[in-house]
């Protein structure tokens, strides 16, 4: 095995440039480090101008998202060695606007991480006196759906998404989910206005790269297809008995 | 409440019953009548008991409803990949009416066909 | 973006390019999943032909066996053949999974929820199979 590897790693200043460039690095491939550990090395010893965004560096801040030779991957969970000989492509994450270099603009994801309501629900106004009681058997219906970091690789990986930016997205679903499958919440119906509109789950055409690419294996495909088939109930309930809803 | 909502389920609740039908019972008609008759790889039913097939009553309902489901589910599909692929998007409204339009005509051809099997 | 400063460099709008699904096998193999809906509406409309030669008469319906004879129409069938398959095992594999998780609220490992479907294909594909060629 050769002792370095070519980085193509995506460049763009929002003052200067009018598009992104890819410049090319020579790091060190050593066994154990990751497409992060190679950024990091760039922008310590070649580049200090390098721009991109890292944390926990163990897969679970959802911080480091880039597209990696074209497949949307955690830089700190990707080994360089599995792409030896290289060179390696690494960009922006797609279908996101570029701020600088390798970083994205994700307010359009926040704010429909919002929309959905991604919290516990309460009807009733009186304070419990204790926590809420939940079997294992009801926290196994959402538990899968829990496990998701935010890293929004998911929206990266959707073509509909590419297509149609106002798609809620599969993340935003998937907690959306999360939550209405909560024995503890109550919150279901407000989330409903949100997810029946035709760019809430009606945009998905159930592609399925989202699951594949989620480094958490939340399956947010499965999330929407399962929200598809409630919404289909309610929506005949609504047509039925339009008194039911009052 | 529901004029906000999309009326996507009943298009979509169409596709999925026409996509088990036809992932169920069509594979097999295509291959008998497409492929191996003509080819001659099994007896050929031939016009008479084909058409005591299809004047069956149970024949008939069955050719219906394979048929108008198929043509919902093709419709489903067919308007979405079109505004995937070919960027048609902002003319969402109109493809939907263009491929319902065309499944609600074969329902209607289904039955005119259908009804008039001597 | 915030407005509160003048001179806000403009972030790098997202492009999509129009042949994306060209860009990745991925991508491709749902396109053509999809496409196959093309073909489901046209053999249903061919089997609404079928019905209405028969109805036509001996001589009608032996120009249809012809024109379905012609080698044309063998390789159109046989393409259309090869779509409705990839329609069921895309469908079986993706479906039943979705619906036995709403129903049981568990997660069942995939090939369990599938296989039930390949039985049901067989048997259905075996009955029709025998009516079309007139053995019962």
């Amino acid at each position: 095995m050769a002792d370095t590897i070519i980085l193509e790693v995506a460049r763009f200043h929002p003052e200067r440039d009018a598009e992104p460039t890819y410049q090319s690095f020579e790091v060190p491939l050593r066994g154990d480090w990751m497409i992060l550990d190679a950024l990091n090395y760039i922008k310590d010893q070649l580049d200090g101008s390098l721009t991109y965004r890292w944390s926990c560096r163990m897969g679970i801040c959802g911080s480091c998202g880039m597209m990696v030779n074209g497949v949307p991957r955690l830089t700190c969970e990707t080994l360089l060695t599995n792409f030896a000989p290289g060179p390696i492509r690494v960009g922006p994450l797609d279908h996101f606007p570029v701020v600088k270099d390798l970083v994205i603009e994700m307010d359009d994801f926040l704010g429909k991480l919002q929309k959905v309501r991604p919290w516990i629900v309460r009807k009733d106004d009186h304070k419990p006196e204790r926590e809420f009681i939940q079997t294992p058997d009801q926290l196994a219906v959402f538990q899968q759906y829990t496990l998701c970091i935010n890293c929004m690789l998911c929206y990266a990986a959707c073509p509909v998404y590419g297509l149609d930016p106002s798609f809620t997205g599969p993340a935003a679903i998937a907690l959306a989910e999360r939550y209405n499958l909560d024995s503890r919440d109550q919150g279901a119906d407000e989330r409903t206005d949100v997810l029946s509109q035709h760019d809430g789950i009606w945009d998905c055409t159930v592609v399925g790269e989202c699951s594949v690419v989620c480094p958490k294996h939340v399956d947010p495909s499965l999330a929407i297809q399962q929200y598809k088939l409630t919404a289909t109930k309610e929506w005949f309930k609504s047509w039925l008995l339009p008194w039911g809803n009052k | 409440m529901s004029a906000q909502r999309s009326n996507r389920p009943l298009g979509w609740l169409t596709f999925g019953t026409g996509g088990f039908l036809v992932a169920f019972l069509l594979p097999v008609q295509v291959f008998l009548y497409g492929i191996a008759i003509p080819l001659g790889l099994v007896p050929d039913p031939g016009y008479k008991g084909t058409l005591e097939l299809l004047q069956q009553p149970l024949t008939k309902l069955y050719l219906f409803f394979v048929v108008t489901l198929a043509l919902f589910h093709a419709a489903y599909r067919i308007k979405d990949t079109l505004a995937d692929t070919l960027y048609m998007r902002p003319l969402d409204t109109a493809l939907g009416y263009l491929c319902y339009g065309g499944a609600i005509a074969g329902a209607i051809a289904a039955i005119a066909v259908l009804w008039n099997v001597p | 973006m915030p407005q509160y400063r003048q001179f806000q460099p403009k972030p790098y709008p997202p492009q999509m390019s129009a042949y994306w699904y060209f860009d990745r096998w991925p991508y491709l193999r749902f396109v053509l999943r999809e496409a196959s809906s093309f073909f489901v509406a046209y053999f249903a409309i061919l089997i609404l032909v079928q019905a209405a030669a028969l109805s036509a008469g001996p001589s009608k319906y032996a120009q249809f066996e012809a024109c379905m004879r012609s080698p044309a129409m063998i390789i159109l069938n046989g393409i259309t053949l090869a779509f409705l398959l990839l329609h069921a095992v895309t469908w079986f594999n993706l479906v039943p999974r979705v619906m036995m998780r709403q129903v049981l609220c568990k997660s069942l490992p995939d090939p369990i929820a599938a296989a039930p479907n390949y039985f049901i294909w067989l048997g259905a594909t075996a009955i029709i199979g025998l009516f079309i060629l007139r053995i019962i």
